[in-house]
């Protein structure tokens, strides 16, 4: 159904974090997830899980050698995921012609298609984004993330590619920092969430095991909640009879009136 | 505030009339479940605020700018509902809703959850304050996305858009042609 690509431009900032977790967010809501790992060169998806013996992978499936149903494991909390290959010597040989056509063919299997994108603009992130239909941007508080992410932005703009909003990572609360609200307005994009720099992600990455899992109470693990409550149509929820916009417009008619007197 | 809209218990009473003070004793005292909504136009546009009361207690509030798109949640919201009470062109409403219609709204607008202290609810009746408005106006000026990017030094980004997988490859083909050409 829907496929959502995880991009920064900028590395280390936590996509493949992001992706994982959110991927188990939307599962845990009762969603069919497969997360793919589209950074071919720096597979990351399966060592966070320490998931390891995935001898097909999202590498088999572009160079046509394997379907890409070959490709597919399950994951924690019921999510499915499609790893990258580990060896280099592969990874430098992919060809990605086929990697739209293989994001269709998950679309069909799932309620999202979580992708976790390399970072840079080069082919296979500027492929990565326009092979899905939507984008969440990652971005943390500093003038270069900003300038990476703007170049995203623009290139999903270009392919017609959804963004869905940005998410802010690892905010230290610092006076620098460039403040969420001015991200908001750089960006000209809806702020999905904010997450603190919270030493519980990088705990549950030495150890192998997705935030979700090991820490479900930390802020990174509500900050996923919360997304995958809204990617659900969460708010739209609550507008049970009429919502209050059309009340307003009988305030305003009532307004003129006041005026009048 | 993303809210249902309830059953309507008074509409259109007139802000400038009205003792806010003893109205939201009145809705305390009345045990609430449901919000008081307050619109008005002495500000340059349509501002709008809505204090939200579960059985009674104020647990909510929100306050929004419509003409700048700008939306203050709690205190801030309430210091400005409180204004608001005293603007010359004003109505108020007040809705009742279902606890659970209240309880759901209140899980989707968790930014605007205050419950204010006894002191906070004593208002005193003054004139309407202008500089509220002029506070976000300055506010919306420090985040136009030009300024900003000027600020961070990153105008040059906006205006060169990084090319597509297929503009370079036309690039590419210029240059091949370029160089057989010589
Ligand atoms: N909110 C956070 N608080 C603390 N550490 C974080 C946070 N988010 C991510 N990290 C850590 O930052 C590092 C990079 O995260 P991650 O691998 O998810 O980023 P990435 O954008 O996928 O990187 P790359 O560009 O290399 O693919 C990891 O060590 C991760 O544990
Ligand atoms: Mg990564």
């Amino acid at each position: 159904m829907r496929s959502i690509v995880v991009s920064s431009g900028k590395g280390g900032v936590g996509k493949t974090s992001i992706s994982l977790n959110l991927g188990i967010a939307l599962a845990r809501l009762g969603k069919k997830v497969i997360v793919v790992d589209a950074d071919v060169s720096m597979a990351n998806i399966g060592i966070l899980m320490g998931i390891e013996r995935t001898p097909l992978t999202l590498h088999n499936a572009l160079m046509g050698e394997v379907p890409v149903d070959d490709a597919i494991y399950e994951g924690p909390a019921g999510i499915k995921f499609v790893p990258s290959g580990l060896s280099i010597a592969r990874a430098s040989k992919i060809s990605f012609s086929r990697f739209e056509p293989i994001i269709k063919e998950l679309e069909e299997k799932a309620d999202f298609v979580i992708i976790d994108s390399p970072s840079g603009l080069a082919i296979d992130a500027e492929t990565a984004l326009k092979s899905a239909k939507e984008l969440i941007i990652v971005a943390i508080p500093e003038p270069t993330s900003v300038a990476d992410a703007l170049k995203i932005k623009q290139m999903a703009e270009k392919y017609s590619v959804k963004t869905l909003g940005f998410v802010v990572n690892r905010i230290i609360g610092e006076g620098h920092e460039i403040k969420t609200k001015e991200l908001a307005s750089l960006l000209e994009a809806n702020v999905l969430a904010e997450i603190a720099e919270d030493i519980q992600v990088r705990r549950a990455g030495s150890s192998q095991q997705p935030v979700m899992s090991k820490y479900p109470n930390s802020s990174f693990a509500r900050a996923m909640n919360k997304i995958a409550l809204d990617l659900c149509g969460g708010a739209s929820a609550v507008a049970q009879g009429k919502p209050k916009k059309g009340l307003l417009e009988s305030i305003v008619d009532k307004l003129k009136q006041i005026f009048k007197r | 505030m993303n809210l249902p809209a309830g059953k309507a218990l008074k509409t259109g009473l007139d802000a400038a009339s009205i003792d806010f003070s003893s109205l939201v004793a009145e809705l305390s005292n009345k045990k609430l479940i449901g919000f008081a909504c307050v619109t008005i136009g002495d500000g340059s546009g349509i501002e709008e605020g809505v204090l939200v009361f579960d059985e009674g207690k104020t647990v909510a509030s929100d306050y929004e700018y419509l003409k700048y798109g700008v939306t203050l949640f709690g205190k801030e919201a309430f210091k400005r509902i409180v204004n608001a009470s005293n603007a010359k062109y004003g109505t108020i409403d007040v809705y009742q809703l279902t606890s659970e219609q209240l309880h759901l709204a209140l899980s989707f607008n968790e930014q605007a959850i205050w419950v204010p202290s006894p002191n906070d609810l004593r208002v005193d009746k003054k004139s309407f304050d202008k500089s509220f408005e002029q506070q976000v106006i300055d506010e919306a000026k420090n985040l136009d996305k030009s300024e900003l990017l000027k600020k961070y030094k990153l105008s040059d980004v906006e205006e060169k858009r990084p090319k597509t997988q297929d503009e370079r490859e036309l690039d590419d083909a210029d240059l091949l042609n370029n160089i057989k050409k010589r």
